[in-house]
């Protein structure tokens, strides 16, 4: 069997976990193309200052004719291909490229009725000059406990006290400060 | 001479430090600025596995 250099298999591990890139460049792709969609799941979880990780990148978006041809216009400009779901009825468009990047769309989420309130309480964010729409905390929170699916509850936990905090330190900012 | 804790309060201990170990985690995860929350990818090594 071919040994792997150390110095090869410590890179492998490490290199690559900063997502930064694939952010800027998907979010430069989708303001050019236009399509609109709102970054969901733990990525968009680790930006609004939860400390979780993901493999993926999940968005919701609206399924329109128009919408479609835009994320096919995405997803050349991004060198990849869209999957068709293999169950139609889930709404599920993956976007996958060689280097493992892989972006979900989604017309349908649990626990989220309607596009446009995610979207409004959304926040934008941005990275490197690329601002990328990304939804919040409690909406996530709230979309991963109707999933019940063991990975999700596996965070939630963590995602709840995030939020705590997050608020926690809100409402210590915007408290005036005692003059002394 | 002072007793010896317990096997139930070593184990509450013990989860009160993991707990003060994620509160950790967030604070100074949040700590930082959004545009620099991005270190949270895994790395897909094989069909169905992933690292770190």
């Amino acid at each position: 069997m071919r040994r792997v250099p150390v110095r090869r298999v410590h890179q492998h591990y490490t290199h690559r976990l900063d997502a930064r890139l694939y952010l800027v460049e998907i979010g430069r792709h989708l303001t050019e193309i236009g399509l609109e969609a709102v970054l969901i799941g733990n990525a968009a979880a680790a930006l609004q200052g939860a400390p979780v990780t993901t493999v993926d990148f999940d968005f919701l978006f609206r399924k329109t004719p128009r919408n479609m041809q835009k994320l096919k216009a995405l997803a050349r400009a991004l060198s990849a291909v869209v999957l068709r779901p293999y169950y139609p009825a889930s709404d599920l468009y993956r976007v996958v490229r060689d280097d493992g990047l892989q972006l979900d769309f989604m017309a349908t989420i649990h626990g989220i009725r309607s596009y446009e309130g995610v979207r409004d309480r959304a926040e934008m964010i941005e990275i490197d000059g690329v601002r990328l729409r990304v939804a919040s905390l409690p909406d996530i929170i709230r979309s991963k406990r109707a999933a019940r699916r063991p990975r999700d509850l596996a965070v939630i936990d963590v995602l709840e006290k995030a939020h705590e905090a997050a608020t926690r330190q809100g409402r210590k900012a915007a408290r005036p400060r005692p003059r002394k | 001479m002072k007793q010896r804790p317990g096997r139930a309060e070593r184990l509450r201990a013990l989860a009160r430090e993991s707990d003060r170990a994620v509160d950790d985690m967030i604070r100074r995860w949040q700590q930082l600025p959004p545009h620099r929350r991005t270190n949270f990818l895994r790395k897909r090594v094989g069909p169905r596995a992933t690292a770190h």
